[in-house]
């Protein structure tokens, strides 16, 4: 009886082991059909950083921008919200001139679509029945789209919540092209296999025009039947740099800097303003999201003379403190070494703290946190007197809850308009999905409705792969845009910031870093990189 | 050595969370002879009061704008925790009483299907009434980065060290209302022999709100120590129930002692085995789990708990 008892505990346990890494609604899972591929990523770094610009040039736009500054940038920026909106209506109808002068647009015989720079869309590949105005429903387009707004990255949820605002605002000024809009927003609790489940749900009932996700993990898990049902994925909440990839996966498009451009700017910056001989501390998060911070940072410490070494642990994404790997961290770094917090949603604010409690930011040269954390009231004010003094790679966009912005024409327009619909803009992240996201899809719209066609799923992608806006939600300097196969990312310039947590507002340090059109496409193959 | 030291430093503060939640479980379970998974769930409903309480009334927290009528709100954060103590064991007496009256007499099958039912239902609530998105809680203790005693080059926290002091205040006080007064001892008798003691006069159902409310107030501690040091979340109070649990089934289900202990021992368990094994941090959990697994094993009853006798 005792060895049966003993014999089914070590059963239970094996089992209990087993269940705990396997994964179920871990968002650490790679795609669903390659389960193994994200181990054997973290074990072979990819031989080369895709999806971001050359390491001599971002060191080189790294350095012009620190002799610059902020000002310089802002030179010939329209003064006026007339002046504005006359400006952006022109770069639509270079962008529509461009469109017929080069016969963007479907072929109905032969199912190709031909966009800007060789870019092609083959609808030949697209199941039977496919529709291209699926989802344009009664004068009302359907955009469907999942985000995490419960567990630890819900504050994110609230990028929906403006950009639905924006769309209240938009159809309260009559629509675009006749139509209005409704955003259906499904809750996937940044859980990859419950983003499956909701893209079922809208490819089979729902059917938007259009989809949108956030979370590298989950982006990933449907990314294949976006592009296989040819529903354009448009401008996906995360950074990967596997979204600049218009030749194998032409319906997904990404939005915001790659986390790859991101790893290069913390590592040019590094050794820019650190003794050589550095190295570098991290916390990373155990998902996709984190390995490709990992992946590219690792790539340019292995280049670099400079950084000696790069310790780092990983961290479960669902982690309700970060105590023990800060510590572990705390024990591998010392004196005038660098910290960089990798991660996102709560563990943005529970990095900051514990590094605090650790007295890494006593002894560090340098603590970075990552662009996703930006946010002021989501993740910087949380973090307390803790907050003083991290720099960022900011992703070159305005937080609307700034108070430097306060005066700015667009923000404070937008923050007013945000809250005349209901919203609120004490809310960092609404006022990113308002003011940031909404102009992108506005113009996105706005543009497919005046190309051959109009408002179609072909025209939606060909829209944005043709875009090139100035847009007013990103710092002056950086340019937004796409450009068929040969620029696949449409925000490629940034900020380098330090918060000041006395004004509570980032203060960024030199001129603005822009490499647009300077970032290789990224094929990206699981378990290879680019 | 000294990372040695943090780590045992670091394990600590969330030992005194498990031994909370774990103390709760097992007075919950002396109360009626059943494991109530519920009982994270009443501690994050308490948090949740706290909150409420020390958040203004514009700040988009349910139930602040309701406590906005009483003088003084928002209240300071010590005063806010104290009340939500008060609130969950209320709560846990109605629910006690209400719908799980006759959960001590039920089967086990029977019990562990309620008590799953009343978990998911009191998390739904949470959820519908404050959200899916973390809120700051606030600070108990100072924890800025100078807000430590230096440990041979270590960090020991206040944080640690103010979680401990209460957690053990809040035991002592158990301990005397059962040693010391007339509902205490009471309770033990009932727990100890229920059958001779319901013929003696003591009345099991009053004892088991009582054992209930206990549970409750000591769960809504650990949610708040847990909330101060993280951010307070729906899913916070989840994770730490597995470690309780683990720490309530090491130390033994009816010694409250034990339950002390185990949630120092799992708790260093989960800090000591992922560092030194190189494990991944998601293996922490995996390490509370083979605790438990080993102690079913080896020792069913618990490292302090009574082995079962049965008298023939």
């Amino acid at each position: 009886m005792r060895r049966m008892k003993k014999n089914f505990a070590a059963l239970a346990v094996v089992a209990m082991v087993a269940a705990a890494c396997g994964g179920g609604d871990d968002a650490s899972d790679a795609p669903a059909e390659e389960p193994a591929a994200e181990e054997e990523a973290a074990e072979e770094p990819a031989e080369e950083s895709g999806g971001a610009a050359s390491e001599e040039d971002t060191a080189a736009a790294l350095e012009e921008a620190a002799e610059a500054d902020a000002e310089a940038d802002a030179a010939g920026v329209p003064e006026t919200f007339e002046e504005w909106q006359a400006l952006w209506e022109s770069e639509r109808q270079a962008v529509i001139d461009r469109a017929v002068a080069e016969g963007w647009g479907l072929d109905e015989a032969t199912g190709i679509a031909t966009g800007p720079e060789g870019f092609t869309l083959d609808t030949n590949l697209c199941p039977e029945g496919w529709s291209n105005t699926e989802g344009l429903d009664d004068g009302v387009i359907t955009i469907g789209a999942t985000s995490a707004t419960s567990g630890s990255l819900a504050a994110y949820g609230n990028i929906y919540a403006g950009l639905g605002y924006y769309f209240d605002y938009i159809n309260s000024e009559g629509g675009i092209g006749g139509y209005t809009f409704e955003v259906d927003l499904k809750d996937d609790e940044y859980v990859a296999t419950k983003t499956i489940e909701a893209w079922t749900e809208f490819f089979q009932s729902t059917k938007p025009l259009v989809g949108h996700t956030l979370g590298s993990p989950n982006t990933f898990s449907v990314q294949p039947e976006f592009n296989s049902q040819c529903v354009p994925q448009v401008m996906v909440a995360t950074g990967h740099q596997a979204w600049g990839d218009p030749v194998n996966n032409p319906w997904t498009t990404g939005y915001q800097l790659a986390y790859s451009s991101e790893a290069l700017l913390w590592g040019a910056w590094i050794e820019q303003n650190t003794e050589p001989g550095v190295t570098v501390g991290a916390i990373i998060m155990d998902n996709d999201f984190g390995l490709a911070y990992e992946q590219a940072f690792a790539d340019f410490v292995e280049n670099s003379d400079h950084i000696a070494a790069f310790e780092f642990v990983r961290h479960d994404p669902a982690a309700a403190t970060l105590t023990n790997e800060v510590t572990t961290v705390a024990s591998k770094i010392g004196e005038g070494d660098v910290f960089i917090s990798m991660t996102a949603g709560n563990p943005c604010v529970l990095a900051i703290q514990e590094a605090a409690r650790a007295g890494i930011t006593e002894t560090a040269a340098a603590f970075f946190t990552p662009s996703v954390c930006k946010a002021v009231s989501a993740y910087m004010a949380p973090a307390g007197e803790a907050a003083d003094g991290w720099y960022i790679v900011g992703g070159g966009i305005k937080d609307t809850t700034d108070p430097k912005y306060a005066d700015d024409l667009y923000v404070s327009w937008a923050n007013a308009t945000l809250e005349e619909m209901g919203g609120d803009a004490t809310i960092s992240l609404q006022g990113e999905g308002f003011a940031n996201r909404g102009f992108a899809w506005e113009n996105m719209f706005r543009i497919a409705a005046e190309m051959p066609g109009g408002i179609t799923r072909v025209n939606l992608v060909l829209a944005q792969r043709g875009m090139a806006m100035t847009h007013p939600a990103l710092l002056d300097g950086i340019g937004f845009g796409m450009n068929g196969n040969a620029d696949a990312y449409f925000i490629e310039g940034s900020d380098i910031s330090q918060f000041d947590n006395a004004n509570q507002t980032w203060v960024q340090q030199g001129g603005t870093i822009d490499l647009s059109g300077k970032s290789p496409n990224c094929p990206w193959v699981a378990g290879e990189g680019c | 050595m000294t990372l040695l030291i943090q780590r045992v430093l670091d394990g600590l503060f969330n030992g005194s969370i498990y031994a909370a939640l774990a103390v709760a479980i097992a007075i919950s379970h002396r109360a009626t002879g059943r494991v109530n998974l519920a009982q994270g769930e009443i501690g994050l409903f308490g948090g949740y009061v706290a909150l409420a309480m020390a958040s203004p009334a514009a700040s988009f927290v349910a139930g602040a704008a309701l406590f906005s009528n009483l003088p003084g709100h928002p209240f300071n954060l010590w005063v806010s925790t104290f009340f939500a103590l008060v609130v969950a064991a209320a709560l846990a007496v109605a629910l006690q009483r209400v719908v799980m009256r006759d959960f001590g007499e039920s089967t086990p099958q029977r019990a562990l299907n309620r008590s799953i039912a009343l978990l998911i239902c009191v998390s739904a609530v949470i959820s519908s009434q404050w959200g899916g998105r973390a809120r700051i809680f606030g600070e108990l203790f100072p924890s800025d980065g100078d807000a430590y005693v230096n440990v041979v080059g270590a960090r020991l926290r206040y944080t640690t060290i103010g979680a401990w002091v209460l957690v053990l205040i809040a035991c002592g006080l158990v301990h005397l209302f059962m040693t010391r007064t007339k509902a205490g001892l009471s309770f033990r008798a009932l727990t100890d022999n229920r059958g001779s003691s319901v013929l003696v006069g003591i009345h099991p159902k009053r004892l088991m709100a009582i054992g209930w409310g206990i549970s409750g107030a000591l769960a809504a501690l650990a949610a708040s120590l847990a909330a101060s040091m993280s951010l307070l979340d729906s899913s916070l109070m989840f994770r730490t129930l597995i470690y309780a649990l683990a720490a309530v089934t090491l130390g033994g289900f009816d010694s409250l002692r034990g339950a002390v202990v185990g949630g120092i021992i799992v708790a260093q368990a989960q800090t000591m085995i992922p560092g030194y094994l190189g494990l991944p941090s998601e293996m922490s959990i995996v390490a509370a789990l083979i605790v438990l697994i080993a102690v079913l094993v080896f020792r069913p009853w618990g490292l302090f708990g009574q082995r079962p006798v049965e008298r023939v």
